[in-house]
């Protein structure tokens, strides 16, 4: 069956690559090569050859800062409440959806739960910032009708990573549950027709079909998760941040925008950038080679 | 397969306790999107009240009689609302095009199982996926401020010309076009161009619209880059200007100045403005939502 190979030398599929390998070198791998100012003491008047090497000594300078710890801490905080509050929504959002028996109902409880997914970043900060604010804010409005104090909550460190979880929940479990009702839809409707035979009931068949059949995509997804900790979703907490609550809401990434873009200390910044880099890519590698060892047929990335 | 005769046989045979479960799902999923729709109704409402109501908080939930126009006459006369709502369809239009061409042009040759680059090109687009957006930040901010394209509208455009990530998948999708279909093509003396022309783009419409969409929604609701790149008010997009006004609200709150007049208007026009820059995507998700869920289960397969 082996037919002699003729690998394609066609011109014409190097000349569609022109676009997309200009952009890459262009946008991706100069910038990745430029990671190496975190070694230099860059100035951008002397430019990235003729600025003096320097060593490690950004790196040496943000481990022993005070903003190390904090930054770690906050970015692993809400990472961990993401795991621990935000990851099981979507799958009890799927199995709800998936009860409904209406088709109709169905599409329309989706397509609600998915608006916030297709709103701005800084809409919903926007709307969030407004509804809890102390003078104007809905909740406050009602605290004080029930006779209780208006709490600041954009100004309390406490906060934070709850309002953040919450609005993370808010916004993206309506597209999480897709990739649980794909799998939801899957499973082979003879198992049910069976079960029913057998005398199970709903609850018997949610434990002894549904959920060991979503179980695999749900392993899954926690595993993608986990990779992802150290990114947290940079814009929605830079949007909802403000400074009297850096303690607590400033991650890694917030902390290079506002050091390297705002302050212009780009060596520093891209030092502290190139350490999420490692760090993030360390989980990544672990959680998937976990992953692979759970689902040896598929893989991350 | 049977699934449709399996599901209606589970209906008809739904004892009591089945349908007090079925009711209490139903009420969850009402008061889920009860609290996911609380948000936007709030706005809306405000948006339409007079801006004395929202200034005196009587706005909660429904709109605040009288019904005013007045905040949408604020936002239509304010110009930095429409050259943001111009720029802001600049950029998804212009952007979503770039975003697809770039993309479609480096998946095919990727597909294409005999093509010699094929495993170069496989590693060259994922590397890229492995270097976080953070460690990014800082590099890629000098190299378009190097490249003068800083404050440019170019600079958006090129500096995200494509997604690696939208790049593999399209790739996967064009793989599951078999290879015979080139092949004979190829045969009939049609060049690569013609294949990927006529043939391949053809059968692609599900595919090139989900990932068209990915790229426009993005493309609409961008924030960060547009603000850190661009700083001539002519040239930002709407998510800009509208944070802009968010953030004036905001301090007229901290500073806790007894709103005047001023104050109550910049709150109105926010209100406004979020209703103008959302109701677009709006309004066409739920047409396009079947092609969001093909992209997801797309993804999860072949990631």
């Amino acid at each position: 069956m082996r037919r002699a190979k003729s690998l394609h030398d066609d011109p014409a599929l190097w000349i569609m690559l022109i676009p997309v390998i200009a952009y890459l070198v262009l946008f991706r791998y100069i910038p990745i090569s430029g990671v190496l100012i975190s070694l230099k003491r860059f100035s951008p008047f002397l430019g990235f050859w003729k600025s003096p090497w320097n060593g490690l000594e950004y790196f040496r300078q943000f481990f022993s800062s005070i903003y190390f710890e904090r930054v770690l801490r906050n970015t692993l905080v809400l990472g961990a409440y993401y795991l621990v509050f935000a990851f099981p929504m979507p799958v009890f959002l799927a199995l709800m959806l998936n009860s409904v028996r209406r088709p109709r109902l169905k599409k329309i409880f989706q397509t609600v739960t998915l608006l916030p997914h297709f709103v701005s970043f800084v809409v919903i900060a926007g709307i969030a910032i407004n509804l809890l604010s102390p003078r104007t804010g809905v909740i406050n409005l009602f605290r004080q009708s029930i006779g209780l104090e208006p709490i600041f909550f954009m100004q309390q460190q406490g906060f934070f990573p709850f309002i953040y979880t919450f609005i993370r929940i808010f916004k993206e479990s309506g597209y999480e549950a897709i990739v649980y009702l794909a799998a939801l839809t899957a499973i082979d409707p003879t198992l049910y027709e069976a079960a029913e035979v057998d005398g199970a009931g709903r609850w018997r068949q949610l434990t002894a079909i549904t959920l060991p059949s979503l179980l695999p995509t749900i392993v899954l997804m926690f595993l993608v998760r986990i990779g992802n900790i150290v990114s947290v979703s940079f814009e929605e907490v830079l949007l909802l941040q403000n400074d009297v609550i850096l303690e607590t809401s400033e991650v890694i990434s917030t902390f290079v925008y506002r050091r390297g873009l705002l302050g212009a200390d780009y060596s520093y910044a891209t030092a502290v950038g190139l350490f999420e880099t490692i760090f993030a890519l360390i989980v990544v590698v672990s959680a998937n080679s976990i992953a692979r060892r759970f689902k040896n047929a598929s893989s991350l990335w | 397969m049977l699934r449709l005769s399996g599901k209606r046989s589970r209906s008809i045979r739904r004892t009591p306790g089945e349908a007090i479960g079925d009711f209490f799902i139903i009420l969850g999923l009402v008061a889920i999107c009860v609290i996911m729709l609380y948000p936007f109704v709030y706005v809306v409402s405000a948006a339409i009240s007079s801006p004395e109501a929202i200034r005196a908080n009587r706005v909660v939930f429904t709109p605040v009689r009288p019904i005013s126009l007045e905040a949408y006459r604020l936002v239509f006369a304010d110009r930095r609302i429409w050259i943001g709502y111009a720029n802001t369809l600049f950029y998804a239009i212009f952007g979503t095009a770039l975003n697809l061409a770039v993309t479609v042009l480096a998946a095919y040759p990727m597909s294409r199982k005999r093509f010699r680059g094929r495993k170069f090109m496989n590693v060259f687009v994922s590397i890229t996926m492995f270097i976080s957006a953070t460690g990014m930040m800082i590099p890629l901010f000098l190299v378009v401020k190097s490249l003068g394209l800083l404050n440019t509208r170019v600079s958006l455009l090129v500096a995200f010309a494509a997604s690696p990530f939208f790049i593999i998948l399209m790739r996967s999708f064009f793989e599951t076009i078999p290879e015979e279909l080139f092949e004979v093509a190829r045969l009939d003396g049609a060049s690569e161009w013609t294949v990927l022309l006529k043939v391949v783009l053809p059968m692609s419409g599900a595919a090139l619209a989900t990932i068209g969409l990915y790229y426009l929604i993005n493309r609409w609701n961008g924030y960060f880059w547009a603000m850190v790149f661009i700083s001539d008010p002519n040239k930002q997009p709407l998510q800009v200007v509208l944070r802009q006004l968010i953030v004036v609200a905001q301090m007229g709150e901290e500073l806790d100045l007894s709103i005047d007049r001023a104050g109550t208007t910049a709150e109105a026009i926010k209100y406004a403005t979020i209703v103008v820059s959302t109701l677009p995507i709006a309004l066409i998700y739920p047409f396009l939502q079947k092609f969001f869920v093909k992209g997801v289960t797309l993804g999860s397969i072949k990631g």
